[in-house]
């Protein structure tokens, strides 16, 4: 398995296209991800949020351009390989997908099938110690205490918490989450980003989550990347954007030009960005450690 | 015609004659050559009035002949049951078995080799094409007489039915937990056991009992080709013309036959498998459930009915994909439902 060098970023997409039956979802996007960071991906619906997140893991494959994840390119990995960076890879859904049928805790540990060889049917086919460590993701999700509880009858909420115990039983180094609390109500929602920056910051995983809720992605982002029709309209440090400028990109009344101008002025903060992006990290880095101590 | 009503409404009554339209035609045709068909079918092989009155008397002598029917010993009864039944249930629980992976690979989900999922495909319609009864004849041959040869061919015929049933129901199957399954990096094997199966279970279950029911009618006749059950001992009163014997043994299948039916129906009645009605089971009756399925559902269910349905103020999602669900359940569209998904979730 090809190992990430050491300051190499988590993720790294170079001039990534991608389309479906001849239309443009992604056009020339460039984005670098280092350890640690929680980026929000914001953008309307269409943007091709969903379409990046898939080509992380390689659940797209790109038209054109490079995608690196982990230090693997998804698309030049044999399906076993791709299997082994999936499971490096924890992915949220906005719809859960959990099998209600089963209970929280059979669900958590499908998170750890890559690990084993065997289909596995039932909780006590899965070897003991795996079962320990999956109560104890959905200890640190809040949940071990409906752990045999049937998911179709949890909240919305809960079900959320679920797959990201599920994910983290990976023990992923990296979290892409398709918008999770689009779905959920308020409340929820902030329980559950509050779970997965949480675990961002206790693990140094990087987490990269599409969402929908401007204040909710400036509150807990450290960075947020925007997308318009495909391209990357948006990249700054969260706590330098204003509720109003990230508003502006959902608005559709904003001209191509503007959009251009936008891009035009992107390209200057861009180049200071990267710089701009490690301060962050160190910042959170001292951060952990303060609470830590 | 119609549209000129009302203006000759005081003058002429208005015609109660429909235009004559072609798919009326069509219709009155295929009548015609249905008809004849069945009446050329009727002369071609000699069933004629004069032939059914004919075979009237032979028909009174034999039932002369079978009366009073002579019923087999009390023990002869249960073990020819018994074997009828073994062998359908022997038959159904390996159906099961090799079906589960058929159904898998057969279904259009299937994202393993390519290759497979035709052979897959040929194996089921093959084997839901030849009777139960030619397998038998077949197995008969090979396996010599017996029960063996009997739930060998139950088993090979019910395989391309159960699998077909199931790769449908793994087909209507939310894609969602296989898609998350898939994205923690497990195979397919994997993903179908873990993920799809638990989902799908409800669905195998009605298949398998339904099937079940089935067979046990095929296996009362798998005997008059050899191979074992009741249609044995029915075999060999007729063979040596022991017509009371014979009576005796078709009123022991037919009440076998009708207790079953009572208790298939007794079944559906307490699983509440009646409330689904309108459902259908590709095209077939209602699939008997297992006796244990309400009470285990029940919990479940009336956990769900007891959540609030959506707080106020919570709202709607509208992004695409979500399709006004909320609180993390999606809306479906009835049309996305099978019946499977109403049957048991």
């Amino acid at each position: 398995m090809a190992e990430r060098i050491d300051g190499e970023p988590v993720l790294s997409l170079s001039e990534v296209g991608k389309g479906f039956h001849g239309t443009t979802v992604l056009d020339g996007i460039s984005l670098d991800v280092p350890q640690g960071q929680f980026v929000a991906l914001a953008g309307p619906s269409g943007a091709g949020k969903s379409t990046l997140l898939r080509l992380v893991n390689g659940m797209h494959l790109p038209d054109s351009g490079t995608v690196r994840t982990l230090g693997e390119n998804p698309a030049a990995c044999s399906r076993g390989r791709l299997r082994a960076l999936r499971a490096r890879v924890g992915f949220v859904f906005q719809q859960f997908g959990l099998v209600g049928r089963l209970t929280a805790l059979e669900n958590v540990l499908m998170g750890s099938l890559a690990s084993l060889r065997l289909p596995r049917y039932g909780v006590m086919s899965y070897p003991r110690a795996v079962r320990a460590r999956a109560v104890e993701q959905l200890d640190r999700v809040g949940l071990a205490e409906l752990r045999f509880q049937r998911c179709d009858t949890l909240s919305g909420g809960q079900q959320q918490r679920v797959a990201v115990a599920r994910t983290l039983l990976q023990g992923p180094e990296l979290i892409l989450a398709d918008e999770p609390v689009a779905s959920l109500d308020p409340a929820a929602s902030v329980l559950v980003l509050d779970t997965l920056k949480r675990i961002s910051a206790e693990d140094g995983i990087s987490v990269v989550c599409s969402l929908h809720q401007i204040e909710l992605a400036l509150a807990t982002a450290d960075r947020v990347v925007a997308l318009r029709g495909g391209r990357l309209v948006l990249d700054e440090p969260a706590a330098d954007l204003t509720a109003d400028r990230l508003r502006a990109i959902y608005d559709p009344g904003e001209t191509r030009a503007g959009q251009a101008e936008d891009r035009d002025g992107q390209a200057d903060v861009r180049d200071g960005q990267a710089g701009a992006c490690v301060g962050h990290a160190e910042a959170r880095d001292g951060q952990v450690e303060a609470r830590d101590g | 015609m119609v549209s000129a009503a009302p203006v000759r409404r005081a003058a002429a009554p208005v015609s109660a004659r429909p235009p004559v339209s072609s798919r009326a035609v069509v219709a009155a045709a295929l009548l015609v050559a249905a008809v004849a068909v069945t009446w050329l079918a009727f002369w071609w092989i000699g069933l004629s009035a004069a032939s059914l009155a004919a075979g009237l008397d032979d028909t009174a002598r034999l039932l002369a002949r079978m009366w009073p029917p002579d019923l087999p010993g009390a023990a002869d009864v249960a073990r020819m049951v018994a074997e009828t039944l073994l062998i359908a249930v022997a038959g159904t629980g390996l159906a099961a078995l090799a079906s589960v992976p058929l159904a898998f690979v057969a279904a259009r989900t299937h994202r393993g080799p390519r290759w497979l999922r035709p052979v897959a495909r040929t194996v089921v319609v093959l084997t839901r094409a030849v009777p139960t009864l030619a397998f038998a004849i077949l197995f008969v041959r090979i396996f010599g007489l017996g029960p063996p040869a009997g739930a060998l061919a139950v088993a090979v015929h019910s395989v391309g039915m159960i699998a077909k049933l199931l790769a449908d129901a793994v087909e209507e199957a939310d894609p969602a937990p296989a898609e998350a399954a898939r994205a923690c990096g497990a195979g397919e094997a994997q993903v179908a056991v873990s993920a799809v199966l638990p989902r799908v279970l409800p669905a195998l279950t009605a298949i398998v009992l339904y099937r079940l029911d089935i067979n046990i009618r095929a296996s009362a006749v798998l005997g008059v080709v050899g191979a074992g059950g009741i249609g044995v001992a029915l075999q060999t009163a007729l063979g040596s013309l022991n017509y009371h014997r014979a009576a005796g043994i078709i009123c022991v299948i037919v009440v076998l036959v009708l207790l079953l039916e009572l208790l298939s129906v007794a079944l559906r009645r307490r699983t509440g498998a009646g409330r689904a009605a309108g459902t259908r089971l590709a095209a077939a009756p209602e699939p008997a459930a297992p006796p244990g399925a309400r009470s285990a559902a029940a919990p479940g269910r009336a956990a769900r009915r007891a959540r609030p349905r959506c707080p106020p103020g919570v709202p709607r999602t509208t992004s695409a994909g979500t399709d006004g669900g909320c609180c993390g359940r999606p809306a479906r569209s009835p049309s996305r439902r099978s019946s499977w998904c109403r049957w048991r979730r």
